[in-house]
């Protein structure tokens, strides 16, 4: 049983990954930005959380705090920053870290060194048994709500118009931009709904790993290496690494714990080796 | 690809004269600072110690982001892997400094060139993910890794060569080695090598038509910048005496390539001052404050949107400036 019990461990982590990476992954195929600030994004999104939940005991109040909250840190940076480097790609990366070391040492300093937990609300907390293995309600959720996410994601981008536009500027930003579409507004709409996406998901993630100074870069790297795995800009990518690497993690911590990074990041730079856009990258 | 900036010279090899005032120059820095243990105390010159080991670490890094276009974000991995296999030798086989050191050096080699290999066909924006995964995974192995690395903790007891025991010693060994390792990186990026590499940075199309493997000329950025980074962190371990993951970590890596812009990614000696200005800078400021990193992402911010071309360019610009004022005088 202990192997079921691995097996769902990572399928549950693998929903947490694509949450964080998803709204990465969309922005980059359409904008060509690479958010480094992501992971700190997700790290204040899980201390308003906290914060929130502690305060008001609502789970609920703590999502939507920390997706206003971080819609409007993401739409602040897309305008302050973002549009002065447009188009300059390493600038672009070097700014967004520069952003996330700040935010990241920011939140040390407002919110402590220590780690912390995030309270699971009751209706969906406790442990449920599941062919004999007994598992955490909570994490059953959140794999539901990833799934949830990927469908509605997915149908946005095939089935409705705004979905046609984010694709047409994926594929040609100027052609597109040539036809009428304003495609800056465009962009600051898909980036402020990925920044709200994933200060959600710092709520989601506090409740499932806690919080903690750091988190941001190592949910971060995970995300990259998930969104690289599947090729950057691809959200079906995005799920394929998703789950890839939370199995990999879960069966990584049980069997080989001292060598879990070298089983994460070395597939990752083989992969790359082979296939330099990843599983299902875009083309440049 | 990136445009060439405005200014850069593209030098005729093998006219190795325009070398010599840089090479005089460096010569004439290295006296001044050989006497430096007389005028300061232990900390001062433990500080300089520090700054002119990190500053060959971050020259070492620009050959790759400067000369050769190649932004990594898995610089400290190098730095650490060197330090790293020094410890373990002198820990574990009682090695001396002197035994350990080449082989140290020899590993940084091999480690970038595993880096070099792997990232061998990616390219902008992808090159820069594959580097920060390669850094993650030799910091993952360290961290991890702590029946051998000792994990968190870190390893200490790293013994200094018998000679160069005491600080002001040290310094002077770390003062030669450096001084030597830039000479030789000055020589390297004036020779042909450096023209090559400069070439696959601007245009690696006419480069591979020329009958130039881009991925050979990679390999040998990747080589001679491990190889310098390895001497660096040889002599980075010999200083503190003791190392743990966050050497190998990404902030370091970032407070690198912070050096190289801040000093002048397309500058030799920039990223010299780059280190100057940062381990300075956050020495003074640690006085003050705690948020060095955020002052460190802030400096990152303002030098990307504003500071094209780092400090080292600035001061070119500016004694561009003076001497078309001198030379309309004179007119």
């Amino acid at each position: 049983m202990q192997i079921g019990q691995t097996i769902l461990n990572g399928l549950t982590y693998s929903g947490l990954l694509f949450l964080v990476s998803s709204g990465f992954t969309v922005m980059f195929g359409l904008m060509r930005v690479l958010n480094l600030a992501h992971g700190a994004f997700y790290l204040w999104g899980s201390y308003l959380g906290l914060v929130v939940v502690g305060a008001t005991g609502s789970f609920l109040a703590g999502i939507l705090v920390a997706a206003v909250a971080i819609a409007v840190l993401g739409l602040a940076t897309e305008v302050a920053l973002f549009r002065r480097v447009r188009g300059n790609p390493v600038a672009e990366v070097l700014l967004t870290l520069g952003l996330g070391f700040v935010l990241g040492d920011l939140a040390l300093a407002f919110f402590g060194g220590n780690p912390e937990q995030i309270a699971v609300p009751d209706l969906i907390g406790g442990s449920l048994d599941l062919f004999g293995i007994t598992f955490p309600r909570y994490r059953l959720v959140l794999l539901a709500v990833a799934v949830v996410l990927f469908v509605a994601l997915r149908f946005t981008l095939v089935g409705t118009r705004l979905g046609a536009l984010i694709r047409a500027g994926v594929d040609d930003a100027e052609m597109l931009e040539g036809l009428g579409t304003n495609i800056n507004r465009l962009a600051t709409g898909v980036f402020v709904v990925s920044a709200a996406l994933v200060g959600a998901t710092g709520v989601l993630g506090g409740a499932f790993l806690g919080v903690h100074p750091g988190g941001d870069i190592e949910i971060l790297v995970l995300a990259v290496v998930v969104v690289i795995i599947g090729g950057l800009g691809s959200l079906d990518g995005a799920a394929i690494g998703s789950v890839l690497i939370g199995l990999l993690v879960s069966v990584g911590s049980v069997f080989a714990p001292e060598f879990l990074y070298f089983i994460i990041y070395a597939p990752v730079i083989l992969l790359l080796f082979f296939r330099p856009r990843g599983l299902l990258g875009v083309a440049n | 690809m990136t445009p060439i900036p405005k200014g850069t010279v593209v030098r005729v090899p093998g006219r190795l004269r325009s070398s010599i005032v840089p090479v005089a120059a460096m010569v004439a820095a290295l006296v001044l600072l050989t006497s430096l243990p007389y005028l300061l105390q232990a900390y001062g010159v433990g500080l300089v110690t520090e700054t002119l080991i990190l500053g060959l670490w971050a020259v070492s890094l620009n050959v790759l982001a400067g000369q050769t276009g190649l932004i990594s974000m898995g610089h400290a991995a190098t730095l650490g892997t060197s330090a790293y296999v020094l410890a373990l030798l002198q820990r574990n086989l009682g090695w001396s400094f002197f035994q350990a050191a080449p082989v140290a050096v020899a590993a940084a080699v091999a480690i970038s060139v595993l880096f070099a290999l792997s990232a061998a066909r990616s390219s902008g924006v992808y090159f820069i993910l594959v580097t920060l995964a390669q850094g993650m995974l030799v910091w993952g192995v360290v961290q991890r890794w702590s029946s051998i690395t000792g994990g968190d903790d870190g390893l200490r007891g790293i013994v200094r060569p018998e000679a160069f025991s005491d600080y002001y010693s040290y310094y002077w060994f770390a003062l030669w080695i450096v001084g030597a390792s830039l000479i030789a990186l000055l020589l390297i990026q004036r020779s042909q090598i450096g023209l090559r590499l400069r070439g696959i940075r601007d245009s690696p199309k006419r480069m591979a038509a020329l009958g130039y493997s881009v991925g050979t000329q990679r390999l040998v950025a990747f080589c001679i910048s491990g190889f310098f980074a390895g001497v660096a962190g040889v002599l980075y371990a010999g200083y503190v005496q003791f190392i743990s993951p966050s050497t190998v970590y990404v902030t370091q890596s970032v407070e690198g390539l912070l050096m190289v812009i801040l000093g002048g990614i397309n500058s030799f000696f920039g990223p010299l001052i780059g280190a100057v200005v940062v381990l300075f800078g956050r020495a003074g400021l640690s006085l003050f404050t705690e948020r060095w990193l955020t002052i460190m992402g802030v400096i990152l911010i303002l030098v990307v949107l504003f500071g094209h071309d780092g400090i080292a360019g600035r001061v070119r610009a500016l004694s561009q400036a003076i001497r078309r004022r001198i030379r309309g005088r004179a007119e």
